[in-house]
């Protein structure tokens, strides 16, 4: 993954975009758990993340060709999975009624600690307000500016600080007053 | 000694990179499974398919077939082997695949409680069976092997499952039979899966319009394809392809019509740019 952080750009990025294959299928492996990731960040449960995640992974293949390596590619590709999974938020919103928060088991067997408290994190975020859940992970994981963050949700600045606000107290009082490390 | 989480803490929490979590731990092979379906999704043949990928850049005449490509793999992915069923007759029952789809057949998205389930056919067996063998029609000649005992109760020839279906239709456009791979798209599009039948009307649609100069029934199995989900994936290519259909009728009004619609909903398409020069060029005196 290291290659694809670079400041410079990868080759591979501009190869795929051309339609080589191997390059694109070696981007979007290296890529697809920080996607799968991502998605599970802004999604709640777990139903539907591989589903999301590779409709994500197809609107980053697609649009390699406009990435100008003006910046990391993998914020580029974070800002398009996220405008990928909400446009699938809306649409289940529209099409669905609220579903219950799913009850997650937090599978820890085997697991290292950064996955059992990252998955501990998830199960503290569905219980958030989806507007709230998204400000914070835009801005937590995705290193979104306020701005950024109003540009991307289609909200006023004060309203997205609201949302960090609240959401922060409420993530807090979610993981249930766990040691601060 | 407990203290309130600080930002910072929460920073180092939200990590996000390609480690563990939050995305719950699968294996490599469905991992495999995702970049191929997006692979497919995004325009790029299958190895050894021919040809080169696409990234956007080598769409189709309809920009088509990229989605209904993923579509068919997604299907294809849950496809439970169904040759031969060599379980104990205690387990034979259907079988439900953990792989979900974005189909259940009220087209709405899937979730865990909507398991995909798939039919596998039995052959209940009085004796010890040599085998336990069941094939679609299309290879029942070729591989059904008759158990020795003599009292075998069959289970009803099962209707092919919308997979199979879809995948010789595949092969039959691609051997340029374009009545055959029309009929069988028209079988799926009857069926009650909802994303098997989106993807053979949309795929069907695309055939008409490209290789049977039939706009006007391409017109209607791309109508009939929204009409079952208007914000699916598959929308996208049912709205170009409707654009392109009343351009291929000469219909300059309804394919403006079309192209606002299809701006109206997929602005970010890579087809976007494309329908935005036609616009004008329609727009033009």
């Amino acid at each position: 993954m290291a290659a694809l952080a670079d400041p410079v750009p990868d080759p591979r990025i501009a190869a795929a975009a051309a339609g080589d294959r191997a390059a694109a299928e070696a981007i979007a492996r290296e890529l697809v758990p920080r996607v799968r990731n991502l998605v599970r960040y802004l999604l709640r449960g777990d139903a539907r993340t591989d589903d999301v995640a590779q409709e994500a992974l197809i609107a980053v293949l697609r649009g390699l060709g406009s990435f100008r390596g003006e910046g990391r590619f993998e914020a580029w590709v974070d800002r398009i999975v996220a405008r990928t999974t909400f446009s699938t938020i809306k649409r289940i919103r529209a099409e669905t009624q609220p579903a219950e928060v799913e009850a997650m088991a937090v599978d820890t067997e085997n697991r290292t600690d950064a996955y059992t408290e990252r998955r501990e994190l998830a199960a503290a975020l569905d219980r958030l307000q989806p507007d709230q859940r998204e400000a914070l992970v835009l801005h937590f994981a995705v290193g979104m500016t306020v701005p950024e963050i109003a540009e991307t949700l289609g909200a006023p600045f004060e309203t997205v600080r609201s949302r960090l606000r609240l959401g922060k107290a409420a993530l807090r009082e979610a993981l249930g007053g766990r040691d601060a490390l | 000694m407990r203290s309130e989480l600080t930002d910072l803490d929460l920073e180092r929490m939200f990590t996000l990179d390609a480690g563990a979590g939050p995305a719950r731990a699968i294996d490599a092979g469905a991992e495999a499974a995702i970049v191929a379906a997006a692979l497919s999704g995004a325009g790029f043949a299958p190895r050894g398919g021919g040809g080169g990928g696409g990234g956007g850049a080598k769409l189709s005449l309809i920009g088509g077939g990229l989605v209904i490509t993923a579509a068919i793999v997604a299907i294809v992915l849950v496809r439970r082997p169904s040759s031969v069923d060599r379980r104990p007759e205690a387990d034979l029952r259907p079988q439900t695949s953990d792989l979900r789809l974005s189909d259940p057949d009220d087209g709405r998205p899937t979730t865990d409680d909507d398991p995909v389930i798939i039919d596998t056919p039995v052959i209940v067996t009085a004796e010890k069976p040599k085998t336990n063998a069941v094939t679609s029609p299309a290879k029942r000649d070729h591989h059904v092997e008759t158990p020795a005992a003599p009292h075998v109760e069959t289970a009803p020839a099962p209707a092919p499952a919308p997979q199979d279906l879809l995948a010789e239709a595949n092969a039959a456009r691609a051997a340029k039979d374009w009545a055959k791979a029309d009929g069988l798209y028209a079988q799926v599009a009857g069926m009650k899966n909802a994303f098997a039948a989106q993807t053979a009307l949309v795929a069907d649609g695309q055939l008409r319009l490209e290789h049977m100069h039939d706009a006007n029934g391409a017109i209607e199995r791309f109508r009939a394809a929204l009409a079952m989900n208007s914000r699916g994936a598959l929308a996208e290519d049912a709205r170009w392809g409707l654009a392109e259909a009343e351009k291929a009728r000469g219909d300059r009004a309804a394919e403006a019509k079309a192209l606002d619609d299809f701006l109206a909903h997929h602005a970010d398409s890579p087809l976007a740019d494309r329908a935005r020069a036609r616009r004008k060029e329609l727009a033009a005196p």
